[in-house]
């Protein structure tokens, strides 16, 4: 069904008959559902934000005299004696993250475009779709094994070639890493056959008139198929920058122990040690809060470069 | 912009009816109490209640009965005209979530429990009923000697201002201190005599870890057990450092002071030894600890990798009888915490035998009832010695787990001592096995199973000598450290604790891998004071002067 344009003139009608006349009405009921949902969970909710500013003890009620306490909640957070330690770890951690959480898929997919046997390019693609599917848990339990200075199966191919086992979990130099290529490892399945998709969709005559203009296979894939992903890749980028400030908690949760912690540690497991399991309620709304605002900002100035500089438009 | 805000006046409108609709049903109650502890109500009342959900593993029920409708709801009501309805149920890993919105929203039903903290804020909020007079009045005689037989630690921490606000669900904490569990078999295949102190423990442990004690040829056994958590878990390793006097994690009195107890002498020798253990890197102590979870070190335990292990009595149900099952010659002795010094047994370190408050709403009409609610309780589970009515409200053969579906629960400090002491007594020739009750009966007939050669009733032997040989000293010697830490410290000093937890737990694992050196236990005394620990430890005793 095609949007009609409500006719100027119509704005002067009193309302029952704007609504009458309006020949989108049916979309805007089916519209209203997924309105009244967006409003009860994520509008309402909303609201429990003040929590953070208060001392909120539960039985003094959620509508109740709650206690005041301005901003100690933030103060008591940025003043944690490791907080900045936690803060340099995530956005660390989440950077690297993030840009090998594009540079990897992309790389990937334009090489699997090139693989001209089906089969083959679909078995690799459901492989590394695979552990997408995994759950840090069990993940976590499995790296663990993988990675024993004693059993595992990286030391022992380490030390086939004649290295010292490392302890990758115990090493404070090594452990950020194992924790980047591991997530990347885990989901990059899942970004790649997004660029697949978006590769699909670059028009087949540019590929055949550069093969006449005699463009090699990397010419094409310089020139075509990354130009061809940029509106994808910026898209994931702006996409993934809100996220900065999550760097994992299930993954880092699982597989942080005492001894690396100057480099392990992130926010999320941070507040987690101080108190979050024991219903400090208004201290992890404070670090929602202060989280989101963080998240918004950056996501609004990624929003804005990629609109100014790429000329690249989500809504 | 008007329409959104009239959406959420709404929305504020409706849930502010139904949270005022609780409060809404009168009931009368029944003015006409009935004399004594166990009279029935004429006519009936009911009283209001929440609870989680039994654990499904170890409950089952027959054919129409659930958590509101079973053997326990049915005989309270017909014996003491007491009818309790649950406002809700919940799985139990939920009750404490779903406990914390029911207080947001001010519905309270008659009787509930909850915890320490909880118990604190509601009583501060003034909405819990007194039952000091009901207490003295209608608590039975047993109930009255079952809530200070372990010490008056309970029902003084169930009081404030001199007011009785809470039943106290005693729990089992000095029953389940720990003891020091060794291989003996291992000890007389490498030719060893059983360890006498902490050196000579230390010993043993890494002749277990590097001289192949289970005889497979491989490198495959350990020496001490160190949890990856650090702290928790049935069996971290407390009881080592008890054996130098350092008692970690808990407040403990020293010179007549509360102290905190892993800043006592002790420990800093007792990181000292871990760390020259941990270096030797042959496993006495696990390489790759600080990555193992609690569940990997119980499957070390149970698969036999382990001659040493720190943990109560009836970890040789589980997982010390899962050896035993596999090997039938493994022969596992429990013995007293050691020290330093030969035959000199340190203190054990236990808490405060209490699991959680039992609370009365102060809009209850009869608050009382819940006093007889724990009565009925008390003699229905330990003071009842027919085995038909056992079979009935507590495990019978058909069903187990029955009594975790009393509306009242608390259990008794040394109830499984008496129950093996009276065992002991029958074992010796000294009474009939006519007198025992239920529960002393089934340990009975377990160790009478084994002498019979049963391998898997082993454990019922073995608990009933740890009990025998530990337990039984520790309670007659009085050998407990009290953890003393039952008061609720306000929330400032509880996140500065929380700080200076977390730091303690990151150097004291470093010192045992080697990365610090032993003197860093020095600075995180100074840090322990500078980080707020002075202060909480002058609050403390502060309250705890109030308590003398």
């Amino acid at each position: 069904m095609d949007t009609v344009k409500p006719k100027k003139d119509s704005l002067k009608k009193p309302l029952l008959a704007r609504i009458r006349d309006n020949p989108n009405k049916s979309l805007y009921v089916m519209l209203l559902p997924a309105v009244i949902i967006t409003l009860i969970f994520c509008y309402v909710p909303m609201y429990g934000i003040i929590i953070a500013f208060q001392n909120f003890k539960p039985v003094r009620g959620m509508f109740g005299a709650q206690e005041w306490i301005g901003f100690t909640n933030f103060s008591y957070i940025f003043s944690m004696p490791d907080f900045y330690m936690a803060l340099k770890n995530t956005l660390i951690i989440s950077s690297m993250k993030m840009a090998l959480g594009i540079i990897v898929p992309v790389t990937v997919a334009i090489l699997l475009n090139e693989v001209r046997i089906s089969a083959y390019k679909r078995a690799v693609q459901t492989i590394v779709y695979f552990p997408y599917f995994i759950s840090w848990i069990i993940l976590g339990g499995i790296m663990i094994d993988a990675l024993s200075p004693t059993t595992g199966i990286v030391n022992s191919i380490i030390s086939f070639f004649g290295i010292e086992p490392v302890y990758f979990l115990a090493n404070k130099s090594a452990f950020p890493w194992v924790l980047i290529i591991s997530e990347v490892w885990k989901n990059y399945g899942f970004s790649m056959i997004l660029y697949l998709a978006a590769i699909t969709n670059i028009d087949p005559g540019l590929y055949e008139s550069a093969i006449v203009d005699g463009a090699g296979i990397f010419k094409r894939m310089r020139f075509i198929t990354l130009p061809g992903l940029a509106p994808m890749i910026a898209l994931m980028a702006v996409l993934s920058i809100g996220q900065l400030l999550n760097a994992g908690f299930e993954q880092v949760f699982t597989l942080l122990n005492d001894s690396v912690v100057e480099t392990g540690e992130i926010i999320d497991t941070l507040v987690y040690k101080m108190g979050i399991g024991s219903s400090m309620y208004s201290m992890s709304t404070a670090v929602g809060l202060f989280k989101s605002l963080v998240s918004m900002t950056l996501l609004s100035f990624a929003y804005y470069v990629a609109y100014k500089k790429a000329d690249y438009k989500v809504f | 912009m008007k329409k959104l805000f009239a959406i959420l006046l709404a929305f504020a409108v409706v849930t502010g009816i139904s949270a005022c609709g609780g409060g809404g049903e009168e009931d009368p109650g029944n003015t006409n109490i009935p004399e004594g502890p166990f009279g029935k109500y004429e006519p009936g009342i009911t009283l209001t209640s929440v609870r989680d959900i039994p654990n499904p593993a170890v409950v089952k029920y027959p054919d129409g009965d659930d958590v509101e409708n079973n053997v326990w709801t049915r005989a309270i009501k017909e014996e003491m005209g007491i009818n309790v309805k649950y406002e809700w149920t919940v799985d139990s890993s939920q009750y404490a979530t779903r406990l914390n919105t029911m207080m947001a929203s001010k519905q309270f039903p008659d009787f509930f429990y909850l915890t320490a903290s909880q118990f604190q804020s509601l009583v501060e909020e003034g909405m819990l009923a007194d039952l000091s007079g009901h207490y003295d009045k209608y608590g039975s005689d047993d109930l009255k000697r079952v809530y200070t037989e372990g010490g008056d630690n309970a029902i003084k921490s169930a009081t404030v201002d001199g007011k009785l606000m809470a039943l106290p669900w005693i729990s089992m904490a000095k029953e389940d201190t720990q003891m020091l569990w060794v291989r003996t078999d291992w000890l007389q295949k490498l030719n060893l005599k059983m360890p006498e102190t902490m050196d000579e423990l230390i010993d043993v442990a890494i002749a277990f870890a590097t001289r192949d004690p289970d005889g497979n040829g491989k490198n495959d056994t350990f020496g001490l057990p160190v949890n990856g958590d650090t702290y928790g878990g049935l069996m971290w390793h407390k009881g080592f450092f008890n054996g130098y006097g350092s008692y970690p994690l808990a407040w403990v009195e020293n010179n007549g002071k509360l102290q905190y107890g892993s800043t006592l002498p002790g420990t800093r020798e007792a990181l000292l030894k871990l760390q020259q253990m941990y270096k030797r890197k042959d496993n006495t102590i696990e390489l790759e600890f600080i990555n193992k979870t609690y569940f990997s070190l119980y499957d070390k335990l149970a698969t036999g990798k382990y001659g040493i292990v720190y943990g109560p009595y009836y970890i040789a149900i589980s997982p010390l009888q899962g050896v035993k099952t596999r090997d039938p010659k493994a022969e596992w002795k429990p013995v007293p915490l050691l020290s330093k010094k030969a035959g000199e047994i340190p203190k054990v370190q236990t808490s405060v035998d209490v699991a959680g408050y039992w609370v009365v709403s102060k809009d209850c009409k009869n608050p009382e009832a819940v006093i007889k609610l724990m009565n009925y309780w008390y003699e229905k589970f330990y003071f009842n010695k027919d085995t038909a009515i056992y079979e009935k409200f507590v495990n019978g053969p058909e069903y187990t787990g029955i009594y975790l579906n009393s509306p009242v629960i608390s259990y008794r400090a040394w109830n499984n001592l008496e129950a093996y002491m009276q065992v002991k007594d029958v074992l010796e020739g000294k009474a009939d096995k006519s007198t025992l009750g239920p529960i002393p009966l089934d340990y009975y007939n377990g160790i009478k199973k084994y002498q019979q050669g049963d391998n898997d009733s082993w454990s019922a032997q073995m608990c009933y000598e740890a009990v025998m040989n530990c337990t039984r000293l520790y309670k007659d010697k009085n050998l407990f450290m009290n953890d003393m830490s039952y008061f609720a410290i306000d929330d400032i000093t509880a996140q500065k604790f929380a700080v200076l937890q977390k730091n303690e737990r990151e150097v004291f694992t470093k010192i045992i891998i080697g990365e610090y050196d032993i003197s860093k236990y020095d600075q995180f005394l100074s840090d322990f004071d500078k980080l707020g620990g002075k202060e909480a430890t002058d609050a403390i005793n502060k309250w705890y002067e109030t308590q003398k």
